[in-house]
């Protein structure tokens, strides 16, 4: 017997139940650990959103066409399966990223745009920072939930396909020609996941209407794409053609494309046809620069914003 | 004014409000029971937010459910804090005010007069976005008074005003449950419904438990004796006598004021002989009351 | 008073604050496009106005202040838990909805003409700005809000959360499906507003296999029959969207005890 067992049994016991408040005496977790419980709670309640597993199921069909492809070249006829060609299996990991990239997006707004505008619109900050966490915690655990949950929409597929891969096409030469497949699509995985979350919990921390980031993102990532798409434009027809496929790049969506192509070695593709625009992948350093950066400034900005008091102005 | 019949309503799976049966009328009626009783959804249906799931409920005779005619003699102050943050008080209850139908002098008239009336006729050009929490409480009460309703629905109304701003809240209420008006007021504050009301509909956990006059409702919860406390200058005489009563199951002393405090099951009885036993001596009494005659006893009785 | 407090509502100055970059970004656009064509090559107004409005003041500037604006009539209400004291006041529920969702389309409109005149201004120079293609660019964004505003509004009163499946049709469908050589197209409005407003892309030879194909294939679509596609859309749409609201009961989950 323990000596607080001992404590406990020598202790006179009344047949009437304690019932009054009583001050936590159990274990308190270490300091280090308490970003965890935020995201553990931010991610749990995306979790239990209807719309995430929708959403998530949305980005993981594309892993299942690139599979379906797979599968009927090894079953199909000669002639079909000439039709269906011989593309790298990069191609076909590629192909999925790109087309599970919206869906992505959705699962990003949904998840992260009231991250913390949700904590601004209800005072929720004050409650979390009167507790004994750091704002490095508040917002590292913000960021890890909505990561978290990001990463396991785009990197379970991705894994999905490569098991499938493994286990049809292990043996055969066009699986062992990449070997680092496995770290390629999961890298690729994480890199939406990483910047979506960090940019949106940076927005997030400036408004109090979930709705307005959602808005403000949402025209951040497709407007991006279109600006690039005509900045593109404009710099061919002015003759910088060597600058294109760069500037072409330079949206929110592209950069995790043009990332992609690197990692996979690929050109952009859509069941093996080329794509409309530059057929050259963009300059790595530049949108690896890129990438950094809206990273970097969506994580500040959100620690520039993040207090406990509210400031009421009128 | 008011008429649920077997009214139930459902979110999901979750139920709100469970067969409800009532009838309110003209006057103060309190709406209370504990956190998630049931209490605003009981607002909302009446307000016509919500429809029921099963049942009807009726105000003035018809289904609130989207029904103008209903609305335009209906005011309500809900419980959610929230507000066009951008308006100033003043513009907010005018908005409202024309959205009820008022127009020109008569609404003018109307909106200085009910902003005069919440005390908030110095802070009405102010943005509602820096309002205190009584301020925003106040300006919201003004909105639900504006067209001068016949029916008005209170959510917590005392939330967040100070020890004077429930004071004049109460006043308001009972002067309009005077004036004729249906009033139904929702509130944890049970000593200060309690001033404003005896009229009760007690909720917990979707079901109704209790309605009518409190007093009455107090009287038939037999499993609980009403507690009676007297102050004697011969306590133990006292509490010996007082044993000999029909009613009267228990008697216990005090120990610090010294009075006796007995438990009787025929209240009404034992008020018929007190003259009698104070007459007949040789014991003064000093003073007697009835420590869970009360809502807060009632409320807790019917709860537990 | 609903309608103008819609208006008022979306051109409050801090708003106006944040869309002004969107407005002004075409023009912004047009300037840095002339003055790029002055360091080499020619600088060609109406390949550049077509290039920016068709890509970015209809594919875009249109297509997201419709969903945010649209979608806003009901969900900022529901957001902001003001919905009780719209819902209780003795007003057709159906003419809230309109009174709010048409001081938001004109808001719109507002926007997005201001948005199109700037960039002509930008390109063609402010005394040629006023020209016929311009103007019609005008009637259509006016008909293209109302086509896409009133969708949105259909998705707002019927889910709760109508801005992601709002972004999921404006810049999903209405981007993939028009790809496909199909009739597919004409579930699609941008067909109609590019039948109305047509902006002829510059071939770059850098076409995908679905240009090509489409271009195989094309699909057919008269500019009046756009037209009444596109106001059988806004009837359809408002009048299902007024039914719903008449209907449906607008009461946050979290708010009912």
């Amino acid at each position: 017997m323990t000596d607080s067992s001992a404590e406990v049994n020598s202790t006179p016991q009344s047949p009437i139940a304690d019932t009054s408040y009583r001050n936590y005496d159990g274990p308190l977790r270490p300091h280090r650990f308490r970003w965890w419980i935020i995201a553990r709670t931010t991610a749990g309640v995306a979790l239990r959103r209807k719309g995430f597993w929708f959403l998530a199921v949305m980005a993981l069909l594309p892993y299942l066409g690139s599979g379906f492809q797979l599968y009927l070249r090894s079953q199909a006829p000669q002639g079909i399966a000439q039709f269906l060609g011989d593309r790298p299996l990069t191609s076909l990991f590629y192909e999925a990223f790109a087309m599970s990239q919206l869906w992505i997006c959705l699962l990003c707004l949904m998840v992260g745009s009231g991250s913390i505008a949700g904590d601004n619109r209800t005072n929720a900050l004050q409650i979390y920072l009167a507790r004994p966490i750091t704002k490095g915690d508040y917002l590292g655990g913000k960021w890890a939930g909505v990561f978290l949950v990001l990463a396991a929409a785009a990197v379970i597929p991705n894994l999905i396909l490569y098991l499938y891969c493994l286990g049809s096409l292990g043996d055969q030469q066009s699986f062992k020609d990449h070997p680092y497949l496995l770290v390629q699509a999961v890298g690729c995985g994480l890199i939406p996941a990483t910047l979506h979350s960090s940019i949106v919990v940076g927005i997030s921390a400036w408004f109090k209407r979930p709705v307005l980031v959602g808005g403000l993102y949402a025209g951040l990532y497709f407007g991006s794409g279109i600006l690039s798409t005509i900045a593109a434009l404009i710099v061919r027809r002015s003759g910088n053609a060597e600058h294109v496929a760069t500037v072409f790049h330079l949206g929110v969506e592209r950069i995790f494309q043009g990332l992609a192509q690197h990692i996979y070695d690929v050109l952009p593709t859509m069941f093996g046809a080329r794509m409309r625009g530059p057929q050259e992948k963009p300059d790595l350093m530049i949108i690896l620069a890129l990438a950094v950066a809206l990273g970097t400034i969506g994580l500040l900005a959100a620690r520039m914003r993040v207090r406990a008091v509210e400031v009421v102005k009128g | 004014m008011i008429e649920f019949q077997g009214a139930s309503r459902w979110y999901g799976q979750v139920i709100g409000l469970n067969d409800v049966t009532c009838h309110i009328d003209k006057g103060v009626t309190a709406l209370i029971g504990p956190n998630g009783a049931g209490k605003s959804t009981f607002i909302k249906l009446v307000s016509g937010q919500l429809r029921p799931t099963t049942g009807s409920v009726t105000v003035l005779g018809q289904s609130p459910f989207a029904n103008q005619e209903v609305f335009r003699r209906l005011g309500i102050c809900p419980e959610v804090d929230s507000f066009y943050e951008e308006m100033t008080g003043q513009e907010f209850v005018t908005f409202l005010a024309t959205l009820g139908g008022l127009t020109g002098a008569r609404r003018s008239s109307r909106v200085s007069e009910v902003i005069q009336f919440v005390g908030m006729e110095a802070n009405a050009g102010r943005r509602i976005g820096g309002y205190s929490k009584g301020m925003r409480q106040r300006i919201k009460l003004a909105q639900a008074l504006v067209h001068d309703p016949d029916v008005l629905l209170l959510d917590e109304p005392l939330n967040g005003l100070d020890p004077v701003g429930r004071r004049e809240v109460t006043d308001l209420v009972k002067s309009l449950g005077e004036a004729g008006k249906c009033v139904v007021i929702s509130s944890h504050i049970l000593y200060e419904i309690e001033h404003m009301t005896r009229r009760i509909l007690l909720i917990n956990r979707g079901r109704l438990l209790a309605q009518g006059d409190l007093y009455e409702i107090r009287g038939l919860i037999d499993r609980h004796p009403h507690r009676i406390s007297l102050e004697s200058d011969q306590p133990r005489r006292l509490a010996a006598k007082l044993m000999e009563l029909d009613g009267v199951v228990s008697s216990r002393l005090e120990p610090i004021s010294g009075a006796v405090e007995i438990e009787t099951r025929d209240p009404d009885g034992f008020y018929r002989r007190l003259p009698e036993i104070v007459a007949a001596g040789p014991f003064d009494i000093r003073s007697f009351a009835s420590p869970d005659n009360n809502l807060e006893a009632v409320f807790r009785y019917l709860t537990e | 008073m609903l309608f103008k407090g819609a208006l008022r509502d979306l051109l409050r100055p801090r708003r106006l604050l944040m869309a002004a970059p969107l407005v002004a970004l075409p023009a912004l656009l047009g300037l840095f496009w002339r003055s790029m064509a002055r360091r080499g090559g020619t600088f060609e107004p109406e390949i550049a106005y077509n290039v920016l409005q068709g890509g970015f003041v209809f594919g875009f500037i249109l297509v997201l202040l419709s969903v945010i604006v649209a979608t806003g009539v009901v969900s900022q209400e529901m957001e902001q838990r003001t919905m009780v004291y719209l819902l209780t006041r003795p007003i057709a529920r159906y003419r809230i909805l309109l009174a709010r969702f048409t001081g938001a389309w004109l808001g719109t409109c507002i926007l997005v003409s201001a948005a199109t005149l700037l960039l002509a201004c930008s390109v063609f120079g402010p005394t040629e700005a006023f020209q016929a293609i311009v103007w019609t660019d005008i009637k259509v964004v006016v008909l293209g809000a109302l086509a896409y505003g009133s969708l949105f509004l259909l998705c707002a009163t019927l889910v709760n959360k109508p801005l992601i499946y709002g972004l999921f049709f404006a810049f999903g469908w209405e981007s993939w499906v028009p790809l496909f050589p199909t009739n597919l197209k004409k579930v699609c409005i941008v067909s109609y507003l590019r039948v109305l407003a047509p902006h002829p892309q510059p071939s770059q030879g850098d076409e995908g296999v679905m240009e090509l194909l489409s271009a195989l294939n094309p699909v057919v679509i008269t500019p009046t029959g756009a037209r009444n596609a596109l106001l059988i859309v806004t009837v359809v749409c408002l009048v299902a969207a007024a039914v719903t609201f008449s209907r449906r009961a607008y009461v946050p989950r979290e708010d009912s005890e």
